[in-house]
């Protein structure tokens, strides 16, 4: 039972992360093609389908306990991108499944993996950062 | 169990004196909480009881309702349970890191933040072990963040 409400507890912010990052995306999307408006009903559930399927995936393969490893990371980018490459074909956010429209949609991924990756790179870095001048510190009186 | 206290305006230092036939495990909890306050912590490893100041133990760990404490080269069962331990140590340089362990900040070397909201720590012996995400803000607390 404790398991359960620990995975709740991780799968919530996770999810409600990815959630977000998705909504972002679109509104940014619809930004640089100029549209106005505002997102379907339609498009929010497939964006927290999305969500739910990535969060499953993020936590049944990388527990929270265990560091990522470059294996981890590799297997972390390859079943993002399975996901979304189903989601965005599937659901027609990508037009027709052709070689163009993979590469179109391998490069959108790329850029905002790359950007989400940094970002949160950047963000540990950080926090590591003060964390552990803040030990020095304790230690030092 | 007969207790006896005998005042006298002699006695420079308080003793505590046990008089038995052989130690029992009650007994045991006694000594440990009588030296948990007189700031040293006993464990017993292969049938020897051995003394510890706090700063020389790394962790505490509770397994199975037993309680064991870990040093640079050594692991001792305690007596003592770890709320009690709590109790003692955690306004010192100890901090509860989960439900079952408590790690003395002065043997960290360093800490990584998780993605989840935990934080990994790294003793000094190379040792990983996890802050749960309900004990994180104690330690950042701790830490002065």
């Amino acid at each position: 039972m404790s398991k359960l409400i620990n995975w709740a507890i991780a799968f919530k912010p996770l999810m409600l992360m990815y959630f977000a990052a998705g909504v972002f995306i679109m509104m940014f999307w619809d930004l640089i093609w100029g549209r106005a408006g505002s997102l379907p009903t339609v498009l929010l559930w497939q964006i927290f389908l999305a969500a739910v399927l990535l969060t499953i995936t993020h936590l049944g393969f990388f527990p929270e306990n265990k560091p990522f490893s470059r294996r981890d990371f590799v297997l972390h980018i390859l079943c993002n991108y399975v996901i979304m490459a189903a989601m965005a074909f599937g659901f027609g956010w990508v037009s027709a499944a052709t070689f163009q429209s993979a590469v179109v949609f391998t490069g959108i991924f790329a850029v905002f993996y790359a950007a989400a990756f940094t970002g949160f790179y950047l963000y540990y870095r950080e926090l590591r950062g003060q964390l552990n001048e803040k030990l020095m510190q304790y230690k030092q009186g | 169990m007969k207790i006896t206290i005998e005042q006298d305006v002699a006695c420079a230092e308080p003793e505590v004196k046990i008089t038995c036939r052989e130690m029992d495990e009650g007994l045991l909890r006694i000594v440990a909480a009588l030296r948990a306050l007189d700031h040293k912590l006993s464990g017993i490893s292969e049938g020897r009881t051995f003394v510890f100041e706090p700063d020389e133990i790394y962790y505490f760990e509770s397994v199975d309702k037993r309680t064991f404490l870990y040093t640079a080269d050594r692991v001792c069962e305690t007596p003592l349970r770890l709320y009690e331990l709590e109790g003692k140590l955690c306004h010192g340089d100890f901090f509860r890191a989960s439900k079952s362990v408590i790690v003395n900040l002065s043997r960290i070397r360093m800490l990584n933040p998780m993605l989840g909201g935990k934080i990994e720590v790294v003793l000094e012996n190379g040792e990983r072990l996890m802050v749960s995400r309900q004990y994180v803000p104690m330690l950042k607390e701790k830490l002065g963040l």
